[in-house]
């Protein structure tokens, strides 16, 4: 039982949805993108509310939609289940009645239907709302009721879109791990589309990474957080990536300074920087005569891979390398001071992973890392650092190339 | 306090709605309107009245939620051209509706040549008409009442049911038409007004014939002829009744919509 | 305030002084001309309140009478006599009334609203009226008494619905209408259309739809005559004017007018 889906779909404008994506059975697929990447006309194509312009959806060898084939099959015969961003629960039917629509729609009985829909709210832990109409529903009951719809048809393909997007923080982890809880028993093929990076890390086995209507990097969670293949992937997993040049001898040359990266090699190379929670850079003014030694990084560059303009990434697609720009470098590197980064939950499981990492002590200074750690201004708030995986702190320091920081407050080392 | 520039105005203009109720209401010989009621002639013409602008209605609901649905929902060329022209009856003054019918309906009209030629129908002079008539002036009513609420209505909610596994029917029935049902009540309520109120195409179309097709405005026109006095008693049950029954659906249907 | 008065006054000030000037011109001149006096005065109009089956003579008479009298014009309000007497009743501005039958007359005479007595200036008597090809083979007044004719009357209430109750009485027929319109026009416009096989109009009326119907006489008409009773009214803006319309339209010129529409003339 697997999904294979080669979608090509031309949207009004000049929009163009070219992704090719395939799941085995059993495991979740995060369809991981910004807005307007193409994540949910993906969806909507896979659940038949879009027809394709050209390419073949199968699913265990059943051919859904192929153009050219003249096959197309109604969402309504297809064997699926979505569970939709804002959930789209019938106003006028009760939970129950929600539920048990599915069910019906495919055959069952009036009292047979509504049976199998009370098990599912059951299943849920909603079942005591089941007489509630969606109005009176929280956020989360109405997330579940939907999740609850969805699956009562039993479908062989469930689709989720942004699942989690409409909740607040506390619910949303709560519901994370419900919904993680959900997928592992389901047994067919989940889609799950979304753009927070950790509902990817935590919900899927397998992450496709669109941008602009393309797929520019497919993999398992941890490969995508590991060698981001774009900025827009660094960005969301947390590392600032800096185009470079390889000098050879394990020196990179970086807008405005250079280092030292064992193995770097020749020619243009991004650089991933972790993006700290609290970045410390002695301010020195330049050396005169170009770029001096980087060697006094406060964080230690981990590099993805190299950048050719004939040779793709070591990841797949082939995203266009992030174009230099001054502020951009020095605006997020490590340098740039106060960098507080994207408000996001914690997620024990990441945090487990990057403990695991701290622990196995790779390249990393625990010490001081708690410094940093404590250096963190009141004003930071009950937010956790992010889940970064390599970046530790080494004795060297970032040098002069960083710019000012900007409006940000700098947090500077004692 | 609203302000005096839109206070003054509205009192107004609610004066110019009730002061030619409250004149008809005044002007009513009241002694009369016992034996008036009992009369066979009003309560023929009342019982038609009522039977026509029910029919009117139903046919209206049976013919224009599928058009409003069309019109809402589904895309095809010179749709706004057509949905101009459902609206034409309201603004067409009633007897060139009537005029219309006849000619396209009528004994040598279009359609009625050929329905008079093979089964012999004749509609003029029909009670049959009257709902037609009823119904022409009235489904614009009904379709453009329908339709705000269809475009109203979440579209993604038909996705929902299809990807439920509900064909386009059942997702009509059983999603679409429950989400809309407070403005086909309003609508259905509008246009049973308007039926019941229709005066000019009905008396273009299907004549005057007490009993048959003489509703309750053709006997108070023809009253106002003879005897305005009676006219006025007629118009008086006219305006009680649909007070009455635009009162009970009030309670049945828009209370219940608007809650 | 004291702007806006100071405002109208110059406002009203121009025509007054138009006036004076005009006044001492015309009292310079001195040559009190009948003619050129009429033809300067403002125009003078009377409103005529007609039956709607005198809708094409009066509207022609009317023209004529304008043309005869410069400076004058006639306006007609058409409709069923019935109606108009109801809205004279109720104070509609009007100058003339021609009725199609006495009884609205009596009305407006029973409320006091007529200048003089009212005249009878023209009859007119019914026709069976059938469409062009007579579909319904309709032969004499016996048909109207066949279920399956379509026949339409005017409403009872109406005059020529009167008329046409009494004619069928006198005839002896049970008549099985079809409808009863509201007015004699109406009464035509669906022999016009074809949509009944006969109905009961005026003479008059027959004239008027020309070739798309028939007329058929009945030895009964003879017996139903309508009188069409004529008065100038007593509320009337112009009385001179509306007394003088009344004088033409018994005059041998118009009654001419009114034997070639198929009216009777007293």
């Amino acid at each position: 039982m697997t999904l294979s889906a080669d979608v090509r779909v031309t949207r009004a404008g000049d929009f163009t949805l070219s992704a090719a994506v395939s799941a085995p059975a059993g495991t979740v697929t995060a369809l991981l993108g910004p807005n307007g990447a193409g994540k949910s006309t993906l969806l909507r194509v896979l659940a038949g509310l879009l027809p394709l312009d050209a390419g073949r959806v199968v699913l265990d060898g059943t051919v859904y939609d192929d153009p050219t084939a003249g096959v197309l099959l109604p969402p309504e015969r297809r064997p699926v289940g979505v569970v939709f961003q804002d959930y789209l629960l019938f106003p006028h039917l009760t939970a129950l009645d929600n539920v048990a629509f599915g069910p019906r729609c495919r055959g069952l009985s009036r009292a047979r239907s509504r049976q199998v829909a009370q098990e599912w709210l059951d299943r849920v832990g909603l079942g005591d709302l089941a007489g509630r109409r969606p109005r009176r529903l929280s956020g989360g009951q109405a997330q579940r009721v939907a999740l609850a719809r969805a699956l009562a048809t039993e479908p062989r393909l469930l689709l989720l879109d942004e699942p989690l997007a409409a909740l607040d923080a506390g619910t949303r982890m709560r519901i994370r791990t419900e919904l993680r809880r959900h997928l592992d028993d389901f047994g067919g093929v989940a889609v799950l589309v979304t753009h927070d990076p950790l509902d990817a890390m935590v919900l899927a086995d397998q992450v496709v990474v669109l941008e602009e209507g393309r797929v520019v990097q497919c993999g398992a969670p941890r490969e995508i957080a590991t060698r981001p293949a774009s900025r827009y992937v660094a960005d969301l997993v947390g590392v600032n990536l800096v185009p470079g040049r390889g000098l050879g001898g394990d020196r990179v040359a970086l807008d405005g300074c250079a280092l030292t990266l064992p193995g770097a090699p020749v020619g243009d190379v991004l650089v991933a920087f972790p993006r700290p929670r609290c970045a410390c850079a002695p301010w020195r003014r330049p050396t005169r005569g170009g770029p001096g030694p980087c060697g006094s990084s406060a964080w230690s560059p981990r590099w993805t891979g190299s950048w050719s303009r004939s040779k793709a990434l070591p990841t797949s697609g082939s995203p266009s390398p992030p174009a230099p720009s001054r502020t951009w470098v020095c605006g997020s590197t490590p340098g740039s001071g106060w960098n507080r980064g994207p408000r996001r939950p914690w997620s024990t499981r990441v945090r487990r992973r990057t403990d695991r990492l701290r622990r196995s002590g790779e390249r990393s200074r625990p010490r001081r890392w708690d410094r940093h750690r404590a250096w963190r201004p009141p004003s930071a708030g009950p937010r956790r650092g992010r889940a970064i995986v390599g970046a530790w702190v080494t004795g060297e320091r970032w040098g002069w190339c960083a710019a000012r920081p900007r409006a940000a407050r700098p947090c500077w080392r004692a | 306090m609203a302000p005096a520039l839109l206070l003054v105005p509205a009192l107004f203009g609610l004066a110019f709605l009730l002061v030619p109720l409250l004149g008809l209401v005044l002007r009513a010989p009241w002694g009369e309107l016992p034996a008036q009621l009992g009369s066979p002639e009003v309560l023929g013409a009342l019982r038609l009245s009522l039977v026509c602008a029910t029919a009117a209605t139903a046919l209206s609901l049976l013919l224009g939620v599928p058009l409003a649905w069309l019109l809402a929902r589904s895309t095809f060329p010179g749709k706004r051209l057509v949905r101009a022209l459902v609206t034409v009856p309201l603004v067409l003054p009633p007897v060139v509706g009537g005029v219309a019918l006849l000619v396209v309906f009528g004994r040598r009209g279009l359609v009625g040549e050929h329905l008079h030629e093979w089964f012999g129908v004749s509609l003029p002079f029909t009670t049959g008409a009257v709902v037609l008539a009823g119904t022409f002036v009235a489904m614009p009513f009904l379709v453009v009442s329908v339709e705000g609420a269809l475009r109203a209505a979440d579209v993604r909610l038909d996705e929902a049911a299809a990807t439920l596994g509900a064909s386009r029917w059942v997702t009509f029935r059983r999603v679409t038409l429950p989400l809309v049902a407070p403005g086909v009540a309003a609508g259905a309520v509008l246009a049973w007004t308007r039926a019941l109120g229709e005066f000019g195409a009905t008396i273009t179309f299907a004549g005057n014939f007490p009993g048959r097709t003489q509703t309750m405005p053709l006997a108070v026109y023809l009253a106002m002829e003879s005897n305005p006095e009676a006219a006025i008693v007629l118009s008086l049950v006219l305006l009680l009744v649909s007070v009455a029954v635009l009162a009970l659906l009030r309670e049945r249907w828009m209370g219940g919509a608007s809650r | 305030m004291r702007r806006r008065a100071g405002g109208t006054g110059r406002a009203w000030r121009t025509p007054v002084a138009v006036a004076l000037v005009s006044g001492l011109a015309v009292a310079a001149c001195s040559a009190p001309d009948q003619d050129v006096a009429q033809v300067g005065e403002t125009s003078r109009s009377a409103v005529v309140f007609a039956a709607a089956s005198l809708t094409e003579v009066l509207t022609e008479l009317g023209a004529e009478f304008e043309r005869g009298h410069p400076g004058t014009s006639i306006d007609f309000n058409f409709a069923a006599s019935s109606a108009l007497a109801q809205q004279i009743a109720a104070g509609a501005p009007a100058d003339v009334f021609a009725s199609a039958s006495p009884e609205p007359m009596d009305q407006v005479v029973d409320l006091d609203l007529v200048a003089e007595p009212p005249v009878i200036f023209a009859a007119n008597r019914l026709q069976i009226v059938v469409p062009s090809g007579n579909p319904g083979g309709v032969t004499g007044l016996a048909d109207f008494a066949d279920p399956d004719k379509v026949i339409a009357l005017c409403a009872p209430a109406v005059p020529c619905g009167g008329a046409a109750r009494e004619v069928l009485e006198l005839a002896g027929i049970d008549a099985k209408p079809d409808t009863y319109e509201r007015d004699v026009r109406a009464t035509l416009t669906k022999v016009r259309l074809g949509e009944v096989d006969a109905a009961l109009v005026y003479r008059t009326d027959v004239l008027v739809a020309g070739d798309e119907v028939r007329g058929v006489d009945f030895p009964e008409s003879e017996r139903v005559v309508n009188d069409y009773p004529l008065a100038a009214l007593a509320e009337a803006s112009d009385a001179d004017l509306a007394s003088a319309f009344v004088d033409y339209l018994r005059s041998p010129a118009a009654e001419d007018v009114l034997r070639t529409a198929g009216f009777d003339v007293p």
